[in-house]
């Protein structure tokens, strides 16, 4: 997050009062202000990048729509993406080069704005959306402070259209309290999600991967579903977070995770998990590859190339890369091996496919937790070849992670709840806020109390508690 | 119109708006509520701010004793007892001249004492002493109290004070950051003051200073620094706007002559005031403190005999100089008595716990048994072992030989037997009138040798110690707490056991 939740929400709830008080044509600008100012409070380095790419991208794009030359336009294209790309992958890789290791700190939030960066300059190129004059909507669209640090990587013209709406929305819409109520159901279910399931989880998951080394199999598994399901209370928080905090000034963002551990396939997987990077790894690298329009053989070798893409997109380790393909590789073969089907599973079979998936997942996000890929493989190779199913016999034995007794059936609660939205989502296709409308204005003002006490109360914060960064922050 | 409320009020009812504020308004009451029950306490043998929150009856103090732990060498008990004064002290470890301040006016909220007393060691305040340490003092402090906009400004002046970051600044305004953890370590306590009263005050120590020296007693005038002297005035106009009488003194130890000439400046303070001053380091012939018999051994704090000698003082001057009425006898102040007989209790608790031997055990219970309930209980096979002469030691108490014989389980209310068990095989007995439920309790199918047939209950704890053996428990109904509860198992000798019995099965 780009500064504590409390300085985040104070400046939520005092720009949308603002946005309130003024004249509606200075909301976006407000966003804006309000955005950079944020940008800056966080401390990050190299914080000029931010306003430098949208520059660039913003008088490109303007370029593009004014030249007439065809070589000329895909002169200005190509160049713009070159630097955005450069900018990119030169402060990814400066680890790696001896005179600036250490010294050129990527800017928070680069992997996602270089992006959303690149899909603007495509969509002007290809002619899918026209290029924005006014600066404002383009630089809010690539810095607007509640995905500018860890996405979802939103669209130019999903996102700059609903930007001029809000400078022209009557104040009794603005102030509708129905969107506003359902935002804040959105930051509450996110900030439980991360501080008492996530941040809870990384205690044990820090634990066991921190000493994989004398852990066996029963250890190393709990720490591997641990990743697994902290990875994606982290996000997932981060993501409601970020849409709830969109919705409070009436813009709606892309759900970017719907229910994903219930699906039957990693191809399934991919369509549920963080589906803005997904949407855009297909839209910018698997449909110009040539997608699935070359025969089978051209179609894997796409899905392979992106999945690569998206492994080095989130790290420049080898470690990220085997992610990457081993996921492609998941594609492939479930591609090749389950067949596509109108009709609905028979739920013990859905059960046991989710939970194959599951596992298969949970498996590879070893790659993309460990340190190196040797230390994945040695974990895996413990993983396998360390059994010691007795520890099963006695319950005590999980206590040594980190997490005592209370702790531990803290999170089985929360677990619990999280199991039961996202079962919700899956058999219904509604998101939290939407499932709640319809479940009676008791139950929802009972269920939404509930986690925001269990957030107050259990969640790890303050001092105490080292509360952690958002995963997808550090990418 | 349909029902009782008109279409209008029934829209409004069902609109999200209407949701919200429900919501919000159950959001308040709730947190609240909970964060009364997660703010720390404090021990609960230390005068505390919790106590003034939820115990003291309102209006009941007369005297405000405020300041460091110099300040509780004043001892309240005993200007009670010796006067009937109503006197409580807010006392905190290293108390900054804020923390007085901000101490005084939380305890304003509750109590309208006609008389402030403030020990002065601490006022010259901050940059003279360790910053952070005193940082440290002041969070602690800070915890005590309950989350009001006086609990804000306060932090809010402390942020300002230490340049807190904005994290750290963030979190102490909020409060919840720095206590939510504690779900997991919540008492009854949290949820019901279990200590109404002071319970007894802070642990006097009986050492003495090997080598005491003596204050260092000059005329010079030392600075203070801008927040003691800010705070100083803060507190002075406070008391002025109140009406309440506000004196300063400053209790004796061996002063450097620095720590003097800053006490010397507080006295000019005090007297441009019109505040009284008392420096104790020049009262050495009046109080009759003498340092190689009244000081700890950490240099710094009087002792027990010092510190009476001090309180005798103050209480001598406050009779003489205040109009104080004698509260004794008043129930409204029956939290004073409460702490007397906490006190006592501490004190005969001691006694008891010293006790080398079971005979010497009876011997001083006996002495007290008039002012307590006795619970007692005979249980599986106490009679085998001849080498303990259990019947004798009850003998003193009145349980004739066929009461002894028969067993089971004895009531005594101040020294008289008001119920015993006789032969029943099994009881349950409820004893009447108690502040918690007392039952005693003799299960009809235990094992004799191995399995507790007996059990006092007293709420919800068990205090039967012995399986084959005597178990006795001094329960003082005053206060509901148990003095102390013993057990001697005859199968483990005479010795006294003070935890369950547990039999070595090799």
């Amino acid at each position: 997050m780009l500064v504590p939740y409390t300085i985040l929400f104070l400046s939520a709830a005092l720009v949308f009062v603002l946005a309130l008080v003024l004249p509606s044509y200075f909301r976006s600008g407000l966003l804006l202000l309000v955005s950079y100012v944020l940008y800056f409070l966080s401390g990050t380095k190299n914080w000029y990048i931010l306003p430098l790419i949208c520059l660039i991208v913003w008088a490109a794009g303007l370029l593009m729509e004014h030249v007439t030359l065809e070589t000329t336009r895909r002169v200005v294209y190509l160049s713009a993406l070159f630097i955005v790309l450069l900018l990119f992958f030169g402060f990814k890789f400066a680890s790696y080069v001896p005179p600036v290791a250490g010294k050129l700190i990527a800017p928070l939030g680069l992997s996602f704005f270089a992006l959303e960066a690149y899909s603007y300059l495509s969509d002007c190129f290809h002619g899918r959306i026209c290029a924005e004059r006014n600066p404002l909507y383009c630089f809010l669209y690539l810095s607007f402070f509640p995905i500018v640090t860890a996405g979802p990587i939103e669209r130019a013209g999903s996102l700059i259209p609903q930007f001029k709406e809000l400078d022209t929305m009557p104040r009794r819409r603005f102030i509708d309290m129905d969107r506003i109520a359902d935002a804040l159901i959105l930051i509450i279910y996110g900030m439980f999600v991360k501080l008492v399931i996530a941040d809870r989880l990384a205690i044990l998951v820090d634990h066991i991967y921190g000493e994989y080394y004398h852990y066996g199999t029963v250890s190393l598994f709990i720490g591997m579903i641990g990743f697994g399901i902290q990875l994606y209370c982290d996000f997932m928080g981060y993501s409601f977070l970020a849409s709830g905090l969109a919705q409070l000034f009436g813009i709606r963002i892309i759900d970017n995770f719907r229910a994903p551990y219930l699906t039957c396939s990693v191809t399934d997987f991919w369509r549920k998990w963080h589906v803005s990077l997904s949407s855009w790894l297909r839209d910018y690298i698997y449909i110009p590859l040539g997608g699935n329009r070359k025969g089978k053989v051209r179609k894997c070798l796409n899905l392979m190339a992106t999945f690569a893409v998206s492994g080095i997109w989130h790290g420049t380790g080898l470690h990220y890369l085997v992610w990457g393909l081993l996921h492609g590789a998941g594609c492939v073969v479930s591609n090749a091996t389950l067949k596509r089907t109108k009709q609905k599973l028979p739920v013990g079979r859905k059960l046991l496919r989710a939970l194959w998936t599951f596992l298969v997942v949970d498996l590879f996000w070893i790659f993309f937790r460990a340190d190196s890929l040797r230390i994945a493989f040695m974990y895996i190779l413990r993983l396998f070849t360390r059994p010691d199913l007795w520890l099963l016999s006695d319950p005590s034995n999980f206590l040594i992670y980190g997490l005592d007794l209370r702790e531990m059936c803290i999170l089985l609660i929360a677990l619990l709840v999280l199991f039961a939205v996202d079962l919700v989502d899956d058999r219904t296709g509604l998101r939290l806020d939407v499932w709640l409308a319809g479940q009676g204005k008791h139950f929802r003002v009972v269920f939404v109390l509930l986690l925001l006490f269990a957030v107050i109360l259990y969640g790890e914060y303050g001092a105490a508690s080292n509360p952690g960064a958002f995963f997808y922050a550090s990418f | 119109m349909k029902g009782p409320f008109p279409e209008k009020i029934r829209k409004l009812c069902g609109t999200r708006a209407f949701e919200v504020l429900v919501f919000v308004l159950l959001f308040a009451i709730l947190l609240n509520g909970l964060s009364n029950i997660f703010t720390y306490k404090q021990e609960t043998k230390v005068p505390r701010l919790y106590n003034l929150y939820d115990g003291y009856d309102r209006d009941t103090v007369d005297v405000l004793v405020v300041g460091s732990s110099h300040a509780a060498q004043v001892s309240v008990r005993d200007l009670w007892s010796r006067s009937g004064i109503a006197a409580y002290a807010l006392i905190s470890n290293m108390q900054s001249a804020d923390t007085t301040y901000y101490m005084i006016r939380e305890a304003l909220k509750y109590q309208h004492p006609s008389v402030i007393m403030i020990e002065t060691v601490m006022m010259p305040d901050n940059d003279l002493h360790d910053p952070d340490t005193e940082y440290e003092m002041d969070l602690h402090a800070d915890a005590y109290f309950r989350m009001s906009p006086l609990y804000l400004q306060m932090v809010m002046d402390q942020i300002r004070r230490y340049g807190v970051d904005m994290n750290e600044g963030i979190d102490l305004l909020l409060k919840w950051p720095g206590m939510h953890m504690r779900y997991g370590e919540l008492t009854e306590d949290d949820f019901r003051n279990t200590y109404p009263y002071v319970a007894t005050e802070i642990d006097w120590s009986e050492s003495f200073a090997e080598d005491p020296g003596a204050a260092q007693m000059v005329d010079t005038r030392e600075p203070i620094s801008v927040v003691g002297e800010y705070y100083l005035d803060k507190i002075i106009s406070l008391c002025r706007k109140k009406g309440i009488d506000l004196f300063f003194f400053h209790a004796p130890y061996p002063t450097s002559e620095f720590a003097t000439g800053q006490q010397n400046t507080i006295a000019d303070i005090a007297a441009a005031n019109n505040v009284p001053f008392i420096e104790f380091n020049s009262l050495m012939d009046e109080t009759g403190i003498d340092f190689t018999t009244d000081l700890c051994a950490d240099l710094n704090h009087l002792n027990q005999d010092g510190c009476k000698k001090l309180t005798a003082y103050l209480a001598e001057y406050l009779v003489s100089h205040y109009i104080l009425e004698d509260h004794r006898g008043d129930a409204r102040y029956v939290n004073w008595e409460k702490d007397v007989r906490a006190f006592d209790n501490d004190r005969l608790r001691q006694d008891l716990n010293d006790a080398e031997s079971p005979a010497e055990w009876f011997d001083m219970m006996m002495e007290r048994c008039g002012d307590y309930m006795l619970f007692l209980s005979l249980d599986g096979n106490y009679q085998i072992n001849d080498q303990v002469p259990l019947a004798s030691w009850l003998a003193s108490l009145g349980i004739t030989q066929e009461d002894y014989d028969a067993g089971g389980a004895f009531v005594f209310d101040h020294g008289t037997l008001t119920w015993c068990s006789g032969f029943a095989e099994a009881y349950v007995h409820r004893v009447e009138n108690m502040p918690s439920d007392t039952i005693l309790v003799r299960r009809q199918n235990a094992q004799i040798d191995t399995d507790r047939s007996n059990s006092i209950y007293i709420g919800e704890t068990d205090y039967s110690k012995a399986i084959n053996g005597l178990n006795i428990t001094i329960y003082d109904p005053f206060l509901d707490e148990v003095v102390d509860s013993i057990g001697i198992d005859v199968y483990l000798g005479d010795g006294i056991l003070r935890d369950k019995a547990k039999y070595n099965v090799d």
